[in-house]
């Protein structure tokens, strides 16, 4: 199909053909005047967004996969590299039995010694180092979005559906963490839950406070999009009890919400580091946290790979989110 | 099976004190359609949900011939509605729509497809059944809400405004058709509307109602040509509506005194027609097509002439009597006539009304 401006150009061309002595370059100049603007812009935002976001990923991609050698003297960060390293494998002795644990220290002389320039491995170091704390980053993200759906598509019914005594001062509460910083969050928790310090559990009730309004959120907006209270009474009117009205009609219904949703609460709770930075401890460190303690601790090489590591896991989500929401936005017609 | 309708002193109040109905009671008869009607706001919505079961009343009881309905749920009630907005389930195609009522009421996947296919049928939109709700126009919509509603044979069908969303130019095609479908049914019907044309159309019997009460309950003709109070003779068509002193003369003859003119009524005649009406104060109300000009000889009135509207087969005819009052009245569409023009009319005897004055 043409679209309007083609069909524009096309005229014009005719004409140009049709009068080459009206000076037809006027018109033909008209219709491209708009087109270059459009392109200065886009090529000025992609250069943004190169500079912004792409360069540096493509730095710390480059970055992770280098050997010390490409990288050149220097860039091995702080004469306490080894050190600490093997400081942390006595930490990990400690809490760890000595079987399970990893010789870093031999592992940090290695590094060293690695041929060529291309390596993975920053990879095994971090998977080694890391690794626990990116499979309890991983599970805090999987309970977080199992408990959002509950309390989401649960609350967000609710306050859809039913007025009542509070209702706007719940809708407040919900959002509040939002805007308080993670310190405040973080430190109210310690001080009401401080029997749970050193649990994941803590961590969990942090992230849930950041993720539910999100899940909330996408769970009310879809079902205030259409009048879905509509929907159940003809439901019901056709025979449906309320569990075949969840079944059929709101569940079907806030599929794509929850799918949205989930996903928004995996990628925040992954990447959650504020509060999950004040309520660590060495025994329920998340993976964000442990990035801070490379960057400050390892060198480039490793907290560039910890970071690629990082986005192979979120940037499949967050594209996931984006073709789902699209998906939503043709099959419900956009309400 | 299908069964009567029976209300019985409905009221709601609304948690936010709205009183929506006080006390309404009345019959909806056995397989026969009773249209709602009433300004937007009097209730109307709010009886077709009590009956439903969407709503609980504050007063009052409905029952289905005789097993009483008050206190349950819509999904107890086989009953079948059609909403405002549709209500189509955006997540399901057409067929999955129909099928729904039957889904739910644990037929057979092959019954469920046959019965939703035959249902699509009967309102003419089969050949939709595997398109989703927003491809259908709205005139689709509503067909597939009625065929959805009807599937899984109902004792009873509830219709708010099902037109009402629709063109002015497709709604007249649909009510011809619904009105054919509710006939061929044969189905207790009740049918909502604020539109008091569709109410005569489609209703054996119509139900006027304002602010939360019945004005009048009656076949069509009844509320049309025999108002029972000055909101129904408002409301239902145009009428003129004039305050009379009525007085009973010697010669066995009912005096009709308008103020711009003077009727009779032999006494036998209007005690028939007006059983209620013993005289002195009452009100006259005659439809535009019961005035008609007449020779100057056997005129009751003359009007003079304020606008006139060319409404194509006529002409609505707006005037005004010696004591000011407004006239409305038709001519036929060939009639010579101008606006300041003074014009003698005639009032059909046969048809006005009068209608009690309220205490
Ligand atoms: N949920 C509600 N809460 C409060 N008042 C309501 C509610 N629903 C309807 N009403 C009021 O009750 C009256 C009757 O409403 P309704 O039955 O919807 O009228 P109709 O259908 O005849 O237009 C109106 O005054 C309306 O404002
Ligand atoms: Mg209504």
């Amino acid at each position: 199909m043409h679209s309007p401006r083609d069909g524009q150009g096309v005229a014009a061309a005719a004409a140009g053909v049709a009068h080459p002595a009206l000076g037809v370059a006027t018109p033909a100049a008209k219709t491209r005047r708009p087109i270059s603007l459009w392109l200065v812009f886009c090529a000025l935002s992609s250069l943004l967004l190169l500079f912004m976001i792409i360069a540096p990923l493509i730095v710390c991609l480059w970055g992770s996969f280098t050997t010390l050698k490409v990288m050149g003297a220097g860039s091995e960060r702080g004469a306490g590299w080894e050190q600490v390293t093997t400081s942390r494998d006595e930490e990990k002795a400690e809490s760890q039995s000595a079987a399970a644990s990893v010789d870093l220290g031999v592992f940090a002389k290695g590094a060293r010694n690695i041929a060529g320039s291309v390596t993975t491995f920053w990879y095994q170091y971090v998977w080694e180092v890391y690794g626990g704390t990116l499979h309890l980053s991983l599970m805090l993200a999987v309970i977080s979005i199992c408990i959002c759906i509950v309390l989401g598509v649960l609350g967000g019914y609710a306050l859809v559906r039913y007025t009542f005594f509070g209702k706007n001062l719940i809708e407040e509460m919900i959002l509040l963490p939002l805007s308080l910083p993670g310190i405040a969050v973080a430190v109210a928790l310690i001080e009401t839950y401080g029997v749970l310090r050193g649990s994941w559990v803590i961590i969990l009730f942090g992230h849930l406070l950041y993720t539910l309004p999100f899940m909330m959120q996408s769970v009310t907006n879809t079902l205030r999009s259409f009048d879905f209270v509509t929907l159940e009474q003809a439901a019901s009117s056709m025979g449906a009890g309320p569990w075949q009205r969840l079944r059929y009609i709101l569940l079907p219904n806030l599929k794509h919400a929850i799918i949205v949703g989930s996903l928004l609460v995996f990628a925040i709770s992954l990447g959650e580091f504020n509060a999950s930075f004040l309520l660590n401890t060495p025994f329920n460190q998340t993976f964000p946290a442990a990035l801070y303690d490379s960057y400050t601790n390892d060198s480039f090489q490793v907290s560039s790979a910890a970071t690629c590591i990082f986005m192979f896991i979120v940037i499949p989500a967050l594209m996931a989110m984006q073709l789902i929401g699209g998906k939503e936005m043709r099959d419900i017609g956009g309400a | 099976m299908s069964y009567e309708i029976r209300l019985h002193d409905l009221s709601k109040i609304y948690p936010d004190g709205t009183v929506a109905l006080g006390g309404v009671s009345f019959i909806c008869p056995r397989s026969a359609c009773t249209t709602l009607v009433g300004p937007s706001g009097s209730g109307k919505t709010t009886i077709l949900k009590i009956i439903s079961g969407l709503l609980d009343a504050s007063g009052g009881t409905v029952s289905f011939d005789d097993r009483v309905m008050t206190h349950l749920p819509p999904e107890k009630r086989n009953i079948g509605m059609v909403f405002q907005s549709y209500a189509l389930f955006p997540n399901m195609t057409v067929l999955e729509n129909v099928e729904f009522g039957l889904l739910v009421r644990k037929v057979s996947a092959a019954d469920r497809r046959r019965r939703a296919l035959e249902a699509l049928e009967s309102v003419q939109i089969a050949p939709l059944a595997q398109r989703r709700i927003r491809q259908l126009s709205g005139g689709q919509q509503q067909r597939v809400a009625l065929a959805r509603a009807i599937v899984f044979q109902p004792d009873i069908l509830l219709l708010d405004e099902p037109l009402s969303a629709l063109d002015a130019k497709i709604r007249q095609e649909l009510r011809g058709e619904l009105a054919a479908s509710l006939r061929q049914f044969k189905i207790t019907a009740v049918y909502v509307t604020h539109d008091q044309e569709e109410a005569m159309a489609l209703g054996d019997q119509v139900v006027v109602m304002d602010h939360g009460k019945i004005m009048q309950i009656g076949t069509p003709f009844e509320v049309y040509a025999r108002p029972a109070n000055e909101f129904v003779a408002r409301f239902i068509g145009t009428a003129n509506l004039y305050d009379v002193e009525i007085q009973r003369s010697a010669n066995a003859h009912f005096h009709i005194r308008l103020g711009f003119s003077e009727v009779s009524v032999a006494e036998d005649t209007f005690r028939q027609r007006w059983p209620g009406v013993a005289g002195g104060s009452a009100q006259l109300m005659c439809r535009p097509q019961d005035v008609s000009i007449a020779e100057l000889s056997n005129a009751h009135a003359r009007i003079r002439i304020s606008s006139l509207l060319f409404l194509g087969d006529r002409i609505r005819i707006t005037g005004e009597t010696e004591n000011g009052k407004t006239m409305r009245f038709e001519a036929h569409n060939t009639t010579k006539i101008s606006v300041g023009d003074v014009v003698p009319i005639r009032l059909d005897l046969d048809c006005i009304h009068i209608i009690p004055v309220a205490d």
